[in-house]
């Protein structure tokens, strides 16, 4: 979808930032709040919704702008 | 085949970035979390806790006290000594205690509120500063790293910054943050240094409490006030999405690490404790932990970003890119002294007894030490280039504002107007200096009012603190009242260099390398036809003022039409 004016704006970007607040907020949950295997999981899918975010992070530049 | 070689860039960069962003973030995360007991069961959510008859010991002279021996072991209780010849009084002091903590936290909760108002400020002078066609970014910026930044804050950034202090005791003693191994310490020189704390992640648990809670707030706004320093220093060319990921980490990480070790028990804190520094870092409000922070992070993120197009010619001569509404800039800067009676003043953390009458001070403090600066960024002005120059007087206000901020709590009416004269003429020799010498182009002078100015009022605790302010008879852990050189305790200067000094090399330094791997994966600016046209359309979507738009040709504005068809 194309946004009037906006031919840089990417829903990459916004998936980015969202597992950008999610991945963090797993990992904390996890570590704070779960004990034995759910700590575990927890703390795992945060890492690894945090890796998604980089990913994203860097298809939305490749899509984006071309500083 | 290019999209394939794209794809292929991308994964080998994600592979590259996990290493260099993700794994030390993780560990960052992981280590703080470590620690932490697994939920306390001390809150008091109901609040029909919070306050009782041990509130009423020591908060007046005159009062009940309880008296112990050099081992801490009690000696003497006043209330309990007369338990029996005075039942009723014993049971009313119940009722005494906690109206003494209702009203401490309404004083926290209603400055809260205040400071929070100071978003409103801040996205008026950034937004009244930069040029029309950045007007509506540099607006929603400001909008929204209040709710980014709170929630970052809420995650994780207020328990690494507040989970390990000690008793607040004009919040009824804050039980929940101050559990067993609740600040993450390390051994150096023989001596605990506390670098994080590790109680209170989303307010859950025990710390979900009434106290807690208004802690939180008051600690969230301070929080959010400087996260939104650098929008002003990186407006008209920083990518929104980049922006959007600072909020995050700066409200998690940069701000509430340096919080932790000033306020939150950490190490520069104890300084007086651990080496007889004065009373250790000393910092009523947050010249130092708020704009100070605040500052250095606009300046590293301006210097990844470097200057707009424009700003300077290729002999390196600065070219004046002036605001488009000084009216903006200066009702914000109103708004914003407003609500600096809630930043100074609300920093007591309460209003009843132990001291904390001397609000009244500390307002005055406030007020004075801001009309100070601006008369003399007016003077100088005036002297200078012959005229007083309407930017500068408001950011004459702001200096004065940011440096009285520290020391707004130990130092006399007198002495604020003196500090108030230094930051007013500092900050217009900050702004050419950066402008001139360092080429790095902050638009509203943030760097300049928030970093500069907010040193100074961190050195100035250490200069000019009298010794009369009295919180509960010591600050930091050691007893008495604190004092600057020219009132006879040069250790607190030492302490004052060592805070200022700390918090440049960990903000900037931080701050430097984040912003230089959002740039690699992420980009940080934009490209050179949107700053060109104004980042508005390009990256909102939207422009704030569709009357007065003179739209360059390649930039198609379809007038009053939805953004999103």
């Amino acid at each position: 979808m194309r946004t009037y004016g906006a031919p840089e704006a990417n829903g990459d970007e916004g998936i980015a930032l969202v597992a950008f607040f999610v991945g963090p907020t797993l990992i904390v949950a996890g570590w704070a709040y779960a004990t034995d295997l759910l700590q575990v999981v927890l703390v795992l899918a945060g890492i690894a919704v945090l890796a998604a975010s980089v990913y994203y992070m860097i298809r939305s530049r490749s899509v984006g702008d071309g500083s | 085949m290019k999209s394939l070689l794209r794809k292929f860039q991308g994964l080998t960069g994600a592979r590259t970035m996990l290493l260099l962003v993700v794994v030390p973030i993780a560990i960052i995360f992981i280590t703080g979390c470590a620690n932490s007991p697994a939920a306390h069961s001390n809150g008091d959510p109901s609040g029909t806790g919070t306050g009782t008859r041990s509130d009423t010991i020591g908060a007046t002279q005159g009062g009940p006290q309880v008296t112990t021996d050099s081992s801490g072991k009690v000696t003497g209780d006043d209330l309990q000594k007369n338990k029996d010849k005075e039942p009723l009084a014993y049971l009313l002091a119940d009722v005494v205690g906690q109206n003494r903590i209702s009203a401490n936290l309404v004083w926290t909760l209603v400055t809260g509120f205040l400071v929070m108002f100071m978003q409103a400020g801040f996205a008026l002078v950034e937004t009244g500063f930069t040029r029309l066609k950045n007007a509506g970014h540099t607006m929603m910026m400001n909008f929204m790293v209040y709710g980014l930044g709170m929630l970052g804050y809420f995650i994780a950034g207020f328990a690494f910054q507040f989970g390990g202090v000690g008793a607040v005791a004009s919040l009824g003693g804050t039980a929940p943050l101050t559990g067993a191994g609740g600040e993450w310490v390390i051994n150096l020189f023989g001596k605990p240094f506390g670098l994080l704390g590790t109680n209170g992640f989303f307010l859950a648990g025990g710390t979900y409490d009434v106290a807690v809670a208004v802690l939180f707030l008051f600690q969230m706004v301070f929080m959010d006030t400087a996260a939104t320093i650098p929008t002003g220093a990186m407006a008209e060319r920083w990518k929104w999405s980049g922006f959007a990921v600072f909020a995050l980490f700066c409200s998690t990480l940069t701000y509430p690490v340096f919080g932790n070790w000033a306020w939150g028990g950490g190490w520069l804190s104890q300084l007086g404790a651990n080496f007889g520094l004065g009373h250790g870092y000393v910092d009523f409000a947050g010249s130092g932990v708020v704009h100070a922070v605040g500052g250095w992070m606009g300046l590293a993120g301006a210097m990844v970003l470097g200057p707009r197009i424009g700003k300077y010619n290729k002999d390196g001569s600065v070219n004046a890119t002036p605001g488009h509404n000084l009216t903006l800039a200066a009702l914000g800067t109103f708004i914003l002294a407003f609500g600096w009676f809630g930043f100074n003043p609300g920093s007591t953390l309460g209003a009843s007894g132990a001291g904390l009458n001397r609000i009244g001070i500390i307002a005055v403090d406030t007020m004075l030490a801001g009309a100070a600066a601006s008369f003399s960024a007016m003077a100088y002005t005036w002297i200078r280039w012959g005229k007083p120059d309407p930017g500068m007087m408001i950011n004459g206000l702001l200096a004065g504002l940011v440096a009285i901020t520290a020391p707004s709590g130990f130092v006399s009416p007198v002495n604020s107007v003196i500090i108030g004269l230094i930051a007013g003429v500092l900050v217009i020799g900050a702004v050419w200096t950066f402008d001139h010498i360092f080429k790095v182009d902050d638009p509203v002078g943030a760097i300049s009012v928030h970093g500069v100015c907010g040193t100074w009022g961190v050195l100035s605790v250490g200069l000019f603190a009298d010794g009369t302010a009295n919180y509960g008879g010591g600050w930091n852990g050691v007893t008495g009242s604190v004092h600057g050189l020219f009132y006879g305790d040069p250790g607190q200067l030492v302490a004052q260099l060592i805070g200022a000094v700390t918090c440049f090399v960990y903000v900037w330094g931080l701050s430097y390398i984040f912003f230089r791997i959002v740039d690699r994966v992420l980009g940080m600016r934009v490209t050179p036809a949107v700053e060109l046209a104004g980042v508005d359309i390009p990256e909102m979507g939207m422009i704030p003022y569709p009357e007065d738009w003179g739209a360059p040709e390649e930039t198609p504005v379809p007038p009053m039409a939805p953004a999103y068809p």
